[in-house]
């Protein structure tokens, strides 16, 4: 998140707790309202496996 | 009906939990008042947080933390009707609603969500259930859950997934991880036996969480029982048993029933063999229906699909009437590693006992152990 992050995601740390718990917030005020959020509509693909790649590995 | 009410369009979404909640507010302003009219469906009018169920049975959050009125997130403009839906009928743009009621539409939304069924998993929903076995993806599961932890002395824990999809795949972990927090503050922890018991072959669905999250696991002394696809649990012995003949006892059971999407999907005829309305990634749009009624609905938790059988108990081969002669095969895709499916069909054997032979898939790939009968 803009000035707080990013999250550790695979690291165990107090911020993640707290930003877990925060998300009920954001919940209620922003997400189920529909407000856009300062978050990029795609998901990063840092270290994630793309289907081509998964292609490439099978053959 | 007015003149004007006629001529306008008529967006429908059926839920109103977080998906149509918020297609509602998000097209309110983007569609004119005047040329659309947009309704929303939903049995009740409690909005549940769910997220929030992980964190009551350690009191973190009471139940009243995770409730609030529906309409309160309704915008203005938008109806909210309050019925259980019975049946779309896309032939006819229409939905029905259990009590009589018709509504029409132009386009319609299915945000009708997912659901624990721990009916579908043989000795789930008797006697222990809510005693010594507990679920956690409901309000009702986690609020007795969290009596439950408040009393419990100890003994063998068991966190289980019958199977994926779930929705919030990571929950099962971050449960597991709390509990074993959980027991440690109460000074408990060395008369807890955790183990965390997966129908994937690892602790999480991809490879480089699953390595971290697996030696996290290991650091807490947590045991990881993968590629368990339960076929039953024994309420009498307390434990749970797979396909290949694996047996794992618990005291306390906290299971991930199988997910299920909403029943009149199936009545429908929209739905795939747990419900959920098979759609294009890119744009929602549902690929299962050719009428001119367009329905579309999010999955929130799509990769990977294991090895399944027809679980619904409504339908016509329901698992308990399984025929020794039906007989099925498996395969891993050679384009999507992740997948693994089967279909009715050849080679193997219904049974359920005769799972611990693995088939071949036709690129000699291994079955896994979540292969088994066509029932």
């Amino acid at each position: 998140l803009p000035g707080i992050g990013p999250f550790s995601l695979l690291k165990e740390t107090e911020i993640n707790h707290w930003g877990k718990l925060m998300f009920r917030w954001i919940y209620w005020n922003a997400l189920l309202p529909g407000k856009e959020l300062p978050l990029p509509a795609l998901m990063s693909m840092a270290g994630k496996q793309t289907e081509a790649q998964t292609v490439e590995m099978a053959s | 009906m007015t003149a004007k009410e006629s001529t306008m369009k008529r967006l429908l979404i059926l839920g109103g939990g977080t998906a149509g909640t918020m297609v509602a507010n998000k097209l309110r302003p983007r569609l004119h008042a005047d040329d659309w009219s947009i309704t929303v469906v939903d049995q009740d009018d409690v909005h549940l947080y769910q997220p929030g169920y992980l964190f009551i049975p350690f009191g973190i959050y009471e139940p009243d933390d995770v409730v609030k009125p529906r309409e309160q997130f309704i915008p203005e403009g938008v109806e909210l009707v309050i019925g259980a839906v019975d049946e779309v009928v896309p032939d006819d743009n229409s939905v029905l609603l259990t009590d009589g009621r018709t509504l029409d539409y132009d386009q319609l939304v299915i945000a009708s969500g997912t659901t624990p069924r721990p009916d579908q998993t043989p000795g789930m929903d008797g006697e222990e259930f809510g005693k010594s076995i507990h679920e956690f993806y409901s309000l009702a599961g986690s609020t007795a859950l969290a009596h439950t932890l408040k009393t419990w002395e100890g003994g063998r824990l068991v966190v289980h997934i019958v199977d994926m999809p779930i929705k919030c795949p990571v929950a099962p972990l971050e449960f597991t991880f709390l509990a074993d927090a959980f027991f440690a503050e109460h000074g408990m922890r060395d008369q807890v036996e955790i183990t965390y018991v997966t129908p994937l072959p690892g602790a999480f669905t991809k490879p480089i969480a699953s390595k971290y999250l697996g030696g996290m696991l290991d650091e807490r002394k947590i045991a990881l029982e993968s590629d368990f696809m339960v076929e039953r649990i024994d309420e009498e012995t307390k434990t749970l048993v797979s396909y290949d003949e694996r047996e794992v006892p618990f005291d306390l059971l906290v299971t991930i029933p199988l997910n299920m999407g909403a029943d009149f999907v199936a009545r429908s005829g929209l739905g795939d063999e747990l419900n959920y309305v098979p759609v294009d990634k890119g744009t929602l749009l549902s690929t299962g229906t050719t009428t001119s009624g367009r329905s579309a609905t999010p999955r929130t938790s799509p990769r990977p699909r294991l090895a399944r059988w027809p679980t619904s108990r409504s339908r016509s081969s329901p698992r308990t009437s399984c025929a020794t002669s039906t007989a099925c095969r498996c395969w891993r895709s050679s384009t999507a590693t992740p997948t693994v499916s089967w279909s009715p069909g050849t080679a193997r054997p219904c049974s359920s006992t005769s799972t611990t032979t693995p088939s071949l898939s036709p690129a000699g790939t291994r079955c896994p152990a979540s292969a088994r009968s066509a029932c």
